[in-house]
């Protein structure tokens, strides 16, 4: 009587499974990758080792550099060169707000009417680029002073001309006071500005300035107690 | 198949993944931290190098410029101002316009230093001389006082003589007004200027 093949106590593999196969593959593999890995991180190791080494040697190399070149430098040679260039910087400075005083008066000599005479001339340095002028003036009429004023206008190198405090004088105060008879009978204060650049010392001066003011002060003055100008003045 | 096998083969792996971690992994941070080290040192070189090279080119500068040059720089502008030799130039200079009548005195100084951001941006036109963007330090100032009595003519030629001297008179403020004999009577300040020292701050 056959034998079912169900009732058989021998475990029967199933069809197409063959795990024993798979198994022995998967350890095959894993042994190539255990091997691989422990032969390659000793080898990667010596290498980082190696190029480690390289690396500082290629750093000291640096530091050594580095060090020569700080070495090369010169303090002695920096103060130099910035003493020098700050030396050059004030002086370039200085220069260029260098103005010429004798070039202001001469330029409000011209500007001053001959029946005008300065009494009193204050001129001080503001700022570099800005100097301020006040005068007491004095002249015989009111004309005179009306005439410096449009005179004063007229100048392009002074700028906004103030005139205030105009005072007459009655003549008989004046020879009350012992002054001499010449003297004037109006007084008046004039403030006004002027920058540097119109004024600059003359070797600074650009050719085109220098010139203006050379025709503006052309007429030659001499002055005694004030400041007259023989300026065309005859419509006084 | 060997379990014996399979635990040498796992503990491989293993020994492997220590040394990676525990040798390779930080050695390889130490290369990339002294790499960045050896660049940034390498690029300080050339910037010390540059500054060198420059340093040595100004240098030439100045040495290529003629002495008589650097000497009237020197007067222009000098280290110190000497109050004494000053007031002595002063005179000399006056009484080289044959004025007699005459008063000069010392009046004190400002010590120069630094300017600050501040003081540029808020430098006051009517205060007095502000810096312009070109220098860094205010120049030490000597300040003077010039009484005088002579003639105007006289006082002219004085302000002429003044404005070439060979280091500056700047003159800050002038009052003239009505003298004896007809004279006038002058009234100046007068500022002398030195170079501040400026070379032992910036090297400190």
């Amino acid at each position: 009587m056959p034998e079912s093949p169900s009732s058989s106590f021998i475990p029967k593999r199933g069809v197409g499974k063959k795990p024993a196969v798979a198994r022995r593959g998967n350890f095959v593999l894993l042994s190539i990758v255990s091997y691989a890995l422990f032969v390659s991180a000793p080898l990667a190791s010596a290498a980082v080792f190696i190029y480690e080494r390289h690396t500082q040697n290629l750093f000291n190399k640096a530091v050594v550099n580095l060090d020569e070149a700080i070495q090369d430098f010169k303090e002695e040679d920096l103060s130099r060169v910035t003493e020098f260039d700050e030396q050059l910087a004030i002086s370039r400075n200085l220069l260029s707000s260098h103005v010429s005083l004798v070039t202001l008066l001469q330029t409000i000599e011209a500007a001053t009417a001959q029946t005008v005479t300065f009494k009193d001339l204050e001129i001080v340095r503001a700022s570099q680029n800005l100097l301020d002028v006040s005068g007491l003036l004095a002249t015989d009429e009111l004309n005179g002073a009306l005439f410096q004023r449009s005179s004063y206008d007229a100048v392009t190198s002074i700028n906004s001309p103030l005139f205030s405090d105009v005072v007459l004088v009655p003549q008989g105060v004046n020879e009350e006071r012992g002054g001499d008879t010449t003297q004037g009978n109006v007084e008046f204060k004039v403030t006004f500005s002027v920058t540097s650049e119109t004024i600059l010392y003359k070797p600074l001066a650009q050719t085109e300035s220098s010139q203006t003011i050379e025709t503006e002060t052309n007429i030659p003055v001499d002055t005694t107690d004030s400041e007259e100008v023989s300026d065309s003045d005859t419509t006084i | 198949m060997n379990k014996f096998s399979l635990v040498t083969q796992i503990g491989m792996i293993v020994v492997a993944g220590a040394i990676v971690i525990l040798y390779i992994q930080p050695k390889i941070t130490t290369i990339r931290d002294t790499q960045d080290l050896t660049a940034s040192y390498e690029v300080e070189t050339n910037n010390v190098s540059q500054v060198n090279e420059n340093l040595k080119v100004k240098v030439a500068t100045i040495d290529a410029i003629a002495s008589k040059d650097l000497q009237a720089l020197t007067r222009f502008l000098p280290d110190t101002v000497d109050e004494i030799s000053v007031l002595k130039d002063l005179s000399i200079i006056i009484e080289s316009q044959s004025i007699s009548e005459y008063d000069i005195a010392y009046s004190g100084n400002n010590i120069g230093r630094e300017v600050n951001d501040e003081e540029v941006a808020s430098s006051d036109s009517s205060v007095g001389r502000e810096p312009t963007n070109n220098v860094r330090y205010k120049p030490t100032e000597y300040y003077f006082s010039v009484d005088l009595d002579t003639s105007y003519a006289q006082l002219k030629a004085l302000l002429t003589k003044l404005e070439t001297n060979d280091y500056l008179f700047q003159i800050t403020n002038l009052k003239i007004s009505d003298g004896e004999d007809s004279n006038v009577k002058a009234e100046m300040s007068i500022t002398v200027f030195a170079q501040p020292a400026v070379a032992s701050e910036i090297t400190e």
